[in-house]
Formats: C-alpha cells, structure tokens, sequence
C-alpha cells in the first residue's frame, strides 16, 4: 500500500534531484479497438469524431466517444489539444448539440486508464485516449497526422 | 497481469529511486548546510504534478485489478442501451426592462412595437423552456420543446409547442426529421433558439424573433427536413432541404405558423448549403434560400422569397457573427418590394466575462402590404446593442444590455435589461 510516509519518501527523492529528468508530460494517444480498421486520423478529423461532427467510421460503425474525469491531465491535454475548449465550454458545447438535434448526450465519462482500454477493446466503435505509456497489447493507438505518439511532430502532448 | 507486473516494478524501483538521489545528492547536502533551504515554487509544483500522476497510477492500478477480480462493476462497460431513453433539460431567464418606449417584455431584449410612445419599466419572467430528447432506437430519436411565456399584454402564461421532432439519422450524408423544427436560415436562428442561457446576448436580433413577436423571417416550419453531410474533403459542406406550410399571413392570427392547416397548397421550399472548412476551425459560413406563395389575409397572392448568408466565428475567446437576409414580395398585380436585413455582432471571453457588442438593421418596405398592413412592421429600424456577459457559474449566466433602436415614425428609444439566464 501508499503510505502518507511512501509518498513523503519519494517526494524528498524528487527534491534531492531536483526534477533532473526533464519530464515532459508523454503524449496523449488516440485508441481504438485492436481488430479496428482505423490507424490514422488527421487533427481535423479527429476534432470531428470528438466534437460529434462526424458520427460514424468509413466502415459504418458508429463512433462512441469517451472522455476521461474531470480534472484529470489526460481530459485537459484532450480539451485543448482536440477539442480547444475549456471545461465549461466544452459543457456547453455538448448541451448545446444536444439543442440542436446533434447529439444525444456528452461522450461518457471513464475514471482510469485501464478501464478506457477496457471500453474501448469491447465496445463497438470505442473510441478514447490514454497516455501513450499506458497504451498495452489490448488496444490499437492510431497515428495523427501520420505521427505515431512519442514522434516529436505528434500534436497531442500531456502538459508537462 | 498488468498490475502484478507493475506493482513489481515499482516495489524494486523505490528503493533504487530514493536512495539513488541522495547518494548523488550527499556532496550538495553537506555544502549546503549552513544555508537556509531555498524552496523553488516551480519545482515543488512540478513535484506536486508528478505526485499526481503517480496518484493517477494507482488508481489505474486499482481498477485494473478491480477489473481483474471482479471486485467492482465494470464501471467501463456501458449496459445494453435501452429504448426509450429519455434526456431532459430545462432553460428559463428573469430579467428586468427599463426603456424610454413600452416594448415587448420577452426575452428579446428590445423589441418595439409601442402601442403607446412612452417608456416603462419592468420585471418579467422570460421563457420557461422544457426541452426533452429520447431515443427511441439507435437510429431515431424524439425531440420536444414546449415554452411557456406570458404575453406581454395580457400578463397571462401561454404554453407553445416549439419544436416537436421525430429523427432519423442513418448516416451523416443522409438525415431526416419531421415535425415542427427551426428553419434552417442562417445561423442564429438555429444555434440559438429558446435558450436564452446559450446566447451571448440577452435576446435575438430583432428581425430574427418569433414569428408571433415581430419577426419577419419564418424561423419555424411545419414539415420535413433533409439534411447531411457532402464528401468535400476539407470543406465539410452540409446540405439542407426542408419543405413545409410557411406562414399565413392573417392579422385576425397572432401567430403566423401554420401547425395544422396550410391556408394554400403552396408549399415553402428552403434550401441551405453551409461549409465548416478544417482551415477555418470553429468558423463556418453559408448560403440559403426560401420560397413559399402565401394567401395574405385581405391581401392578392403573394411571392416570397427569401436569401440569405452568414458567418460565424466562435474561438477560445472570440465570438464573430455576421447574417444577411434580403426578403423579396411580390403581391399578384404589384412590383416587388425588397426588405434588407442584418446583424454583426463581437464579443471577446475574458475569463468569466464576454463583452459584446451588435448591431442590427432592417428597412421593411413601405411599399409591402403584409408588412405595412397586417405586421405593423414598416419602415427603418436600427440601432447598437452593447453588453456584459458574465458567467456566475457553470450553468448560470448574469447579463446586462444598452439598446438604442431607431424605428421609423418614432423617436429613438434607449433600453436597458438585466438577465439572469439559466440552465437546469
């Protein structure tokens, strides 16, 4: 288990080398479902999928989004890298879609890595976003603009 | 498996990552321990971050093993959807009017149409919106919006049925709804509709109001609407046709929308084309036009048409919209009259403040007889708007509006509203 004492412990560690390794935050990387046709969405498309513009994959399956909690890093790298939003405009914008007619509801609402990969791997059409170093052999990462996360061009960053 | 493999790691990396430090550190330690400690804000927040991420993986890990061992429902999978299934929302505002003319008391902010030329005064409860939205299968869905408002002269609450929809979306090439739906003209009148909350400003413009509160565009249609998605690459182009009653124009009426009965065989035809180009994030423009022949009431046949364009432009912190629309009657036997209309409304974000400015203008032809004769609407009518949004919390926006209007036969009018718009 975590102690209080644990994390004193490797706070002190952290302070001694003074964040020397120049932790850049990762990359926040597009998943799929392994079996899915899916390998490369450009930057705009991607917005599409996110902001329900674009409803469905070249082969037909209707996109279903997810989103993880609020106040986690990988929903803020996801509001401003896809979506440019703040939080209180991305409720808007989803409440207001749902105004028009464009949607049913917000994208749901995941609370950790391993149960993203788990809704993405079994629900036809998942589709979410986990750090690139918790993308496992369970689920497919898609490139960006032909970038793979952890390429240096890869537009979708983790706030360091 | 994953999380043994992790939790392993961990346990052998800890040691190594805590002492590793401090043996390379221990040269710096005993030069420094004659000084007082300097603590760097920047770098114990980014400690703070990493202990949050490190927080974050463990509570991966946990669910990961919850998961595993069935612990815990799986909070991933989503049940098997089941129809109907119902959402709702509700949308209301307060507001309070003060103008040198009496006006209209809705939601509006100044629409005058002065039974008397003298200022007033007044608290008024705007809309009170019910909008629900079920699903009825993967493919269909049911909207309603039933608003309930007082009229402003009788002070008594009337119940409308605003939209009530049934959709089919089977591709985004190819959509259909029937029903009572906003006409898709322009952008304001669908973006923004009974909802005060999602306006930026307190009202419409003035030309773009309900058909029953001096509007001069047939902002609801009664019948089909066709809608989709074009393959044009980057352009992302939608379509738009709709076919429906149109409006009759009868002064014994207050509301035009023809619901149940159209007075005529005619039918109103609208056509909308509208590009979100990916080089224009967030932005989008279009082009439309309407026709329909109406029976005015005491009038001859009368050809309507009505184009239209648009911009709008909505950023992390602008706000940009612009719509034109020229309205062209042609009585049987007459010339036709135009009426040209327009709004260009800015407003900048900062932080929980937007303000906004617009300007809005339309000269219906005195030469127009549904005008003149059964909408009391002819003439010039302009004015500047000026306002503050401030959003009080999440779901709650407070806003104050200057109005100054300029009408045709009258002196100009100021006005000013407070709103308090919500979402529930």
């Amino acid at each position: 288990m975590w102690t209080k004492k644990t994390i004193l412990v490797l706070v002190a560690c952290l302070l001694s080398c003074g964040v020397m390794a120049g932790d850049t935050g990762g990359d926040l990387a597009i998943i799929v479902a392994k079996s899915s046709s899916l390998a490369n969405f450009s930057s705009a498309e991607l917005s599409k999928i996110f902001r329900a513009e674009k409803s469905k994959g070249p082969d037909g399956v209707k996109f279903v989004l997810a989103m993880r909690e609020t106040g986690s890093d990988e929903r803020a790298a996801a509001l401003a890298g896809i979506y440019k939003m703040s939080e209180a405009d991305y409720g808007k914008y989803f409440l207001q879609a749902t105004f028009v007619g464009l949607v049913q509801s917000a994208p749901r609402q995941i609370s950790s890595a391993a149960a993203m990969r788990q809704f993405v791997a079994s629900v036809p059409g998942g589709i979410g976003y986990v750090r690139s170093s918790d993308v496992d052999d369970s689920v497919k990462a898609v490139t960006i603009d032909g970038h793979p996360p952890g390429d240096p061009a890869y537009p979708l960053k983790l706030k360091p | 498996m994953h999380y043994r493999s992790k939790s392993f790691g961990l346990k052998r990396i800890l040691p190594v990552a805590v002492l590793a430090p401090l043996a390379l550190a221990n040269r710096s330690f005993g030069e420094q321990t004659n000084q007082a400690p300097v603590v760097d804000p920047a770098m114990v927040q980014k400690l703070v971050d990493r202990v949050d991420r490190q927080e974050s993986e463990i509570k991966d890990l946990k669910a990961q093993l919850a998961i595993k061992e069935g612990t815990t429902p799986d909070a991933a999978m989503p049940p098997a959807p089941t129809y109907p299934n119902l959402q709702f929302h509700g949308f209301a505002d307060i507001d309070y009017q003060a103008s040198s003319r009496a006006g209209i008391n809705n939601a509006s902010g100044v629409v005058f149409n002065p039974p008397a030329n003298h200022g007033g005064n007044s608290f008024f409860v705007g809309e009170f919106d019910l909008f629900a939205q079920s699903q009825l299968a993967e493919d269909i869905s049911a909207l309603s919006e039933i608003v309930l408002g007082a009229g402003a002269t009788d002070n008594e609450w009337g119940l409308d049925i605003e939209r009530v929809e049934l959709q089919w979306h089977p591709s985004d090439y190819f959509n259909v709804d029937v029903g009572r739906f906003h006409t898709q003209m322009g952008y304001y009148n669908t973006a923004y509709h009974h909802g005060t909350w999602f306006q930026t400003a307190v009202g419409r413009p003035s030309f773009l109001e309900f058909e029953d509160s001096g509007g001069l565009i047939p902002v609801h249609t009664v019948g089909v609407s066709i809608h989709g998605a074009i393959p044009s690459g980057s352009m992302n182009l939608m379509y738009y046709v709709e076919g429906g009653n149109g409006l009759n124009y009868d002064p014994s009426r207050g509301n035009p929308v023809q619901n149940v009965t159209d007075n005529n065989n005619f039918k109103a035809i609208n056509l909308a084309l509208v590009a979100k180009p990916d080089w224009f994030a967030g932005g989008q423009f279009g082009v439309g036009a309407y026709h329909d022949t109406v029976t005015p009431i005491g009038l001859p046949r009368t050809d309507e048409w009505i184009w239209n364009t648009h911009i709008a432009y909505h950023g992390s912190l602008w706000e940009l919209l612009a719509e034109g629309f020229l309205l062209r009657h042609e009585a049987a036997g007459s010339s036709a009259t135009y009426t040209p209309m327009f709004y260009v409304q800015a407003g900048r974000k900062f932080g929980k403040f937007t303000p906004y400015a617009r300007f809005t203008y339309y000269n219906a032809s005195r030469n127009d007889m549904i005008y003149t004769t059964i909408l009391n609407q002819g003439g010039l009518n302009y004015g500047p708007s000026v306002g503050l949004r401030y959003d009080f919390s999440a779901y709650v926006a407070l806003k104050a509006q200057y109005d100054y209007v300029v009408q045709s036969g009258y002196k100009g009018a100021n006005a000013l509203t407070l709103q308090a718009a919500f979402t529930f």
